[in-house]
């Protein structure tokens, strides 16, 4: 229970922060913006082509965007110190990564749903009648590059390079469930529901975040302490 | 052995080239590094004495 | 002792190579759909085996690193990946130049090389995570963490990648895991490919480690100099 408690409050203080200077949240979403904008300049989608692969490119977005909120992620405990302050606190660095984690989730759902939006509009996608499957999907895929994208940003927190090594480092690894975020996104998109043609990709996603949270959790100890 | 010969050739070349360059940048990390190790040695050898 | 080693192994190598060459040249007959190409194969999949072992191995030695805190394992893991990095782009250019020849195109997308390319990506990343550290103890706490990270997530790539409906090999493939056999008589001179790479994977292992030993060496009398 106080581990959980300790979560919620290391939580509780990122997402407190960015919501007094909301700095990711706002470049993120504009960064976003901005990339939805040049794909279409660059593909010029008709419906045809956003069948194929509207899912894709949703995920890719939220791939590039939801780098700037991860990097961030650990970044900002390095001014005066936090870091080893929040190294030193009784909330052991498996509470610290939950914690962070869980905030950076709350952060990067709240820019995948503004992101959707923007999308659907954009590109003249309709995603309100599949929303339910959609939303797991993107619960799930979210979940994956959340913490990839933690355990990656404390280790490449100290790094002079951090801006470059974090991306480098992070998207080989998400391609697997980015491979199933964005076909079972495609076919959600084209209405198709969640059958058992697709539930392959939600066992894979589901793996995947288990996993890699029981990973981040063992692991995280040795990349910030040692 | 007919066909495809010329092909054949470009891969085994090509598999071969990636081991000799590989080859080749151990030689020059191997250069380099003798080289720092005697400048190295030169700088401690004085206070040693 | 450890030069004769490496002598040695390295004769058996050439040997090897030169032996199991003629073998695949001269005296393994053509394949009836792809002719003289296939032979490709031969250099293709071996580095394939061998690169994989090798990062699962890099893996092993990073878990052992962190277990004993002990630099020989980490030197090991870190020499292990770069070289199995090497066999690895062997495996994809050989691939490409197969691909190129049999259909039209020099990168089909298809499972097997995209598999190995998302692997090659995530050990790179190692690498350059390795050389943007300077302190040696943390480079090998970090990098020990990427390998076993990398390692599992190869698992999951080449898993996922097979699944995915459309990279699939546009023509035949040879395949020992679908059950598509080749003849007994064309197998030999695959497994003596196998053993060549083997042989000279542990060669340029053992030329790195005295690299790493030396480059240490440097550092502690660096450290001793400016003191």
């Amino acid at each position: 229970m106080i581990f959980f408690r300790q979560c919620l409050t290391v939580a509780a203080k990122d997402l407190r922060a960015e919501w007094r200077t909301k700095e990711a949240l706002n470049a993120s979403l504009a960064f976003s913006t901005v990339i939805l904008v040049l794909f279409s300049f660059a593909l010029d989608p008709n419906p045809e082509m956003m069948q194929e692969f509207s899912g894709g490119l949703l995920w890719l977005v939220f791939l590039f965007a939801g780098a700037l909120v991860l990097n961030r992620s650990f970044a900002r405990e390095m001014q005066n110190d936090c870091l080893d302050a929040l190294l030193a606190s009784p909330v052991p660095p498996s509470g610290l990564f939950l914690g962070k984690a869980l905030a950076n989730y709350a952060l990067l759902m709240t820019l995948e749903l503004m992101c959707l939006v923007e999308f659907g509009v954009l590109f003249n996608v309709r995603w309100l009648g599949n929303i339910g499957p959609l939303l797991i999907v993107m619960a799930l895929g979210t979940w994956a590059l959340t913490v990839v994208g933690t355990i990656f940003s404390a280790l490449t927190v100290n790094l002079r390079l951090r801006e470059v090594m974090l991306p480098v480092l992070v998207y080989p690894m998400m391609v697997p469930p980015m491979m199933a975020a964005m076909i079972l996104t495609t076919s959600l998109l084209n209405g198709d529901p969640l059958g058992p043609g697709n539930i392959l990709w939600v066992r894979v996603l589901a793996g995947f975040d288990v996993i890699f949270t029981l990973l981040g959790v063992a692991f995280i100890d040795t990349v910030l302490v040692g | 052995m007919n066909g495809n010969f010329e092909y054949l050739c470009y891969g085994l070349v090509a598999a071969w080239l990636i081991v000799a360059l590989y080859v080749l940048l151990l030689g020059m990390r191997e250069s380099k590094l003798a080289k720092e190790l005697e400048r190295v040695r030169h700088m401690v050898e004085p206070r040693g004495k | 002792m450890r030069n004769r080693i490496m002598l040695l192994l390295t004769v058996a190598f050439a040997g090897l190579i030169v032996w199991n060459l003629k073998h695949i040249l001269l005296d393994v007959p053509d394949e009836a759909r792809q002719d003289a190409i296939f032979r490709i194969l031969y250099f293709h999949a071996p580095a394939a085996i061998v690169g994989l072992t090798g990062f699962g191995v890099g893996m092993v030695f990073s878990g052992v690193y962190l277990a004993t805190k002990n630099f020989y394992w980490d030197t090991l893991a870190a020499a292990t990946t770069e070289v199995s990095l090497m066999l690895a782009a062997i495996n994809l250019v050989t691939g490409s130049i197969w691909g190129r020849q049999q259909w039209g195109v020099w990168w089909a997308w298809d499972a097997r090389l995209t598999s190995m390319l998302v692997c090659w990506l995530i050990f790179a990343g190692y690498m350059m995570l390795r050389r943007a550290i300077e302190e040696p103890d943390t480079r090998a706490r970090l990098s020990a963490v990427v390998s076993l990270f990398g390692t599992v997530n190869a698992w999951f790539v080449y898993k996922v990648i097979e699944w995915f409906p459309r990279l699939q090999h546009p023509g035949p493939v040879l395949s020992f895991r679908t059950g598509g056999r080749i003849d007994r008589q064309l197998e030999t001179p695959f497994f003596w490919m196998v053993l060549v790479y083997m042989i000279l994977a542990v060669v340029l292992v053992m030329i790195r480690m005295r690299q790493e030993s030396v480059a240490r060496e440097i550092d502690s009398l660096r450290r001793m100099a400016h003191a």
